[in-house]
């Protein structure tokens, strides 16, 4: 893998290309108070014939790392504090924004890898504007990969969940998450099992992480959504 | 083919582990942790092991101890390979 840095308008990327010509290409998502380098040694590990794109937040945040949206640090340890959370109920400020620059990463890999197979994604935050972008936008994914993640706004989701019939969703969650609750990971799911997506869903026992099986389901599915679009 | 696998491990070590020492230059029975070696790390390493030998960890050796040296490593490597 060699890697670089890129500017795709807003957003600042870093870049793995592989030594092979790619089948596919990854846009990965970090959470809060995250930065690319979080997710980028571990996906580079996989040794997937694809292009990894890990854009950063928009925004730093007051604890370090960066953001999509802004949040309440104060409210979020309180909230927190009061055990895992379902964030299906809230919905966070400057969504468009992140979803207008995840739009113009995904828009700029269709340019730079006509052909190739597009997928999503996203641990936690990551998670959340992977599925907000697909269900609210115009954005031609064949994947995606929530990681210990949650609905938002699902009053907004409801009326659009017919877009994601048939789309392969990974769903991954830690039984002891202590961050956002397995039961709001096991509602992920569920509502996109109800939407007639193909799910594979991946509990694990672990907190707010993402650990070697996960990855490995990550792996598998990739390589399965990327077979199968080139054979057709 | 002791020697092989060895080298490939180092190889995966250099590209993965984000040792503070140079991968090539350790000893067997070093241990991987005081070189450098975090649990995030070990992820990678897992990962890209299983890449490159095409083998799948079951969960009973996904011990700290299993990934502690290069000699520990192999024993590792050539349990599944030769399963």
């Amino acid at each position: 893998m060699a890697q670089h840095e890129l500017q795709i308008g807003p957003v600042s990327c870093l870049v793995d290309t592989p030594v092979v010509p790619p089948t596919a290409v990854l846009i990965l998502l970090h959470g809060y108070a995250m930065d690319a380098e979080h997710l980028a040694p571990l996906a580079s590990a996989m040794g997937l014939p694809a292009t990894l794109y890990f854009p950063r937040g928009l925004l730093p945040t007051p604890i370090g790392g960066r953001s999509w949206w802004p949040l309440d640090e104060e409210r979020r340890q309180a909230s927190i504090a009061q055990g895992p959370r379902d964030l299906a109920d809230e919905h966070p400020v400057s969504r468009a924004a992140a979803r207008a620059a995840l739009l113009a990463v995904a828009k700029f890999t269709g340019q730079q890898h006509p052909g190739l197979p597009l997928m999503l994604v996203g641990f936690s935050q990551g998670g959340m504007l992977a599925a907000d972008t697909l269900l609210q936008e115009d954005l031609p994914a064949q994947g995606l990969m929530l990681l210990s993640s949650s609905r938002i706004a699902f009053d907004e989701w409801q009326p659009r969940l017919g877009r994601i019939r048939g789309l392969p969703v990974l769903v991954a969650h830690g039984t002891q998450d202590p961050d956002l609750a397995f039961k709001a990971g096991e509602a992920l799911r569920d509502v996109m099992q109800a939407s007639g997506a193909d799910v594979t869903w991946v509990p694990f026992e672990g907190g707010h992480e993402i650990p070697l099986t996960v990855w490995r389901s990550v792996k598998r599915l990739v390589l399965q959504i990327a077979r199968r679009c080139h054979k057709a | 083919m002791s020697e092989d696998i060895t080298a490939r491990i180092k190889k995966v070590l250099t590209e993965h582990g984000r040792l503070s020492v140079e991968a090539s230059t350790l000893k067997d029975d070093a241990d991987l942790y005081q070189a450098g070696l975090t649990s995030h790390a070990s992820v990678s390493i897992m990962l890209a092991l299983e890449g490159e030998f095409e083998i799948e960890f079951p969960d009973q050796m996904l011990s700290r101890g299993v990934f502690g040296s290069v000699a520990a490593i192999r024993g590792a490597v050539e349990t599944l390979t030769q399963g």
